[in-house]
């Protein structure tokens, strides 16, 4: 059928005299122009395209190459200025001297605490200053100017050490007063749920607990009295070991004949805390029916 | 059309040719050349209403596309089928406002037509007034009409392939190459048919 319907467009006659009739061809000059171009592109075709493809990912991998080595020397520069940023304010003789604390002070301490390092760093950069301008180069002198003047680098070093000792000292101070807090706040930061009791809060009595420390301790507990927070040693067997948070509900009533009573405080940063209803959370004896 | 030729390289198809062109091999292109170039100018040649210069322009045009992109050619088609698209663009690129000029020069084609009808037989054998006649009258078809009838004669291609060429349907080629040889018939004399 397909064949049959294609045949119709086969006459035979029609083409037999078309085709008596197609005698152009393209003239010698034009064929000859065409062939030569083919002949040239032939050459080129057996000799260039592997130059040209080897110059090309040439181009592509030293471009890449290139950017490669820009970013490396890039980072590097950058990690190289943050490393001897604080070895560069002060001067060698200088640094010599200084604890290794404050010119490189560890990280986590940057973290915690970074007002802390803002002012030695002022401090330091005050003192470069001062230094600096101290040894600067003068322009020629006689003898005595050059005595007066070593004279009074002498003098001016011996201030800069003292001054960075100085600092150095109220910085440790800082820290030293820094970590102690932390170390109170400890069971709200910590992620696990055991009560966390630092050292320092274990030596100490419930009355010299803060109100955050004294909800976090096992041996006291706090609650109301005459409408203040108070911080006491822990009266009964419910209390004894209780956390007074909502997480350790359970640990609270697996002792028998205890029962949790739930309240809710907020202790801001500065250990103070208030509590909704003055109700605090707490593990009390179950009050037998009169 | 193809030459029978005892070298080996002859009995290769055109899209190893090309393939061996493209690696340099010079040969290769002449056959290629010599199977395509005829067939390929006389339909610039239809297509360009027997202009010339302007058909030796499009030709030469085409053949320099067809050296420079030879390593881009891929066989997912025919290269036979690759060679009539880029001339289609060609002619539709370069030959269209020329065209149109011709066509003004043209336009006592019906007289030309009724001239050669009326020239004496022994001035000219029957054989070449119809070939003529044929010519003028192929002249005469609407542009597709005329492409798809040249494209039928000149090359081997299948009707779909044909279609793939003149970017169209099947059926919309079958249909202006129906109507083409429909209006041939009728304009030719029957003592050419």
């Amino acid at each position: 059928m397909n064949q049959h319907h294609n045949d119709e467009f086969d006459d035979k006659k029609l083409s037999d005299l078309y085709r008596q009739g197609a005698t152009e061809k393209p003239s010698d000059n034009i064929s000859h122009k065409i062939l030569s171009a083919a002949s040239e592109q032939a050459k080129l075709n057996r000799s260039g395209p592997n130059l040209i493809e080897y110059l090309i990912n040439m181009i592509t991998s030293s471009r890449s190459l290139a950017f490669a080595a820009v970013m490396v020397i890039g980072i590097s520069i950058i990690l190289q200025i943050q490393f001897d940023q604080p070895e560069q304010i002060v001067p060698q003789s200088i640094s010599d001297s200084i604890p290794a604390a404050t010119m490189k002070p560890d990280s986590t301490e940057i973290l915690a605490e970074p007002e802390n390092f803002s002012e030695p760093m002022d401090s330091a950069s005050d003192l470069e200053k001062s230094i600096s301008k101290s040894l600067s180069p003068a322009k020629p002198v006689t003898k005595a100017d050059e005595k007066r003047r070593n004279e009074s680098d002498r003098k001016a070093q011996s201030e800069a050490k003292r001054r960075m000792a100085e600092e150095n000292q109220l910085m440790r101070q800082r820290s030293q007063e820094k970590k102690e807090k932390r170390m109170m706040l400890a069971p709200e930061n910590a992620f696990s749920p055991a009560p966390v009791i630092s050292p320092l809060t274990s030596t100490l009595n419930c009355d010299e607990l803060t109100n955050r420390a004294c909800l976090s301790s096992a041996k006291c507990t706090l609650s109301f009295h005459d409408n203040n927070l108070t911080c006491q040693s822990t009266v009964n067997h419910c209390e004894k070991g209780f956390v007074q948070m909502d997480m350790y509900k359970e640990q609270c009533e697996q002792k028998t004949g205890c029962q949790y009573i739930t309240g809710h405080c907020n202790c801001d940063a500065d250990e103070s805390c208030s509590c909704i209803n003055d109700e605090l959370p707490s593990c009390e004896p179950i009050k037998r029916a009169e | 059309m193809q030459k029978t030729n005892t070298n080996k390289d002859s009995q290769m198809n055109d899209e190893a040719l090309i393939a061996a062109y493209s690696d340099g091999k010079q040969s290769a292109f002449d056959i290629i050349y010599q199977r395509h170039s005829a067939p390929l100018y006389r339909f610039i040649l239809r297509q360009c209403n027997q202009n010339i210069s302007l058909s030796e322009e499009i030709f030469q045009d085409t053949w320099m596309n067809i050296i420079k992109n030879s390593k881009q050619f891929q066989a997912k088609s025919s290269f036979s089928t690759y060679l009539y698209q880029v001339t289609r663009h060609k002619i539709i690129d370069h030959a269209r406002k020329k065209i149109s000029h011709r066509e003004d020069e043209h336009s006592n084609d019906s007289d030309a037509l009724e001239s050669a009808k009326m020239e004496q037989p022994d001035e000219k054998t029957q054989l070449a007034i119809c070939i003529e006649l044929l010519q003028q009258c192929i002249q005469k078809l609407p542009d597709e009409q005329k492409e798809a009838f040249i494209l039928k004669q000149e090359t081997e291609h299948t009707l779909d392939e044909l279609a793939r060429i003149t970017q169209t349907t099947l059926e919309t080629f079958k249909s202006r190459l129906r109507y083409a040889m429909k209006k041939l018939r009728e304009w030719l004399p029957g003592e050419c048919l």
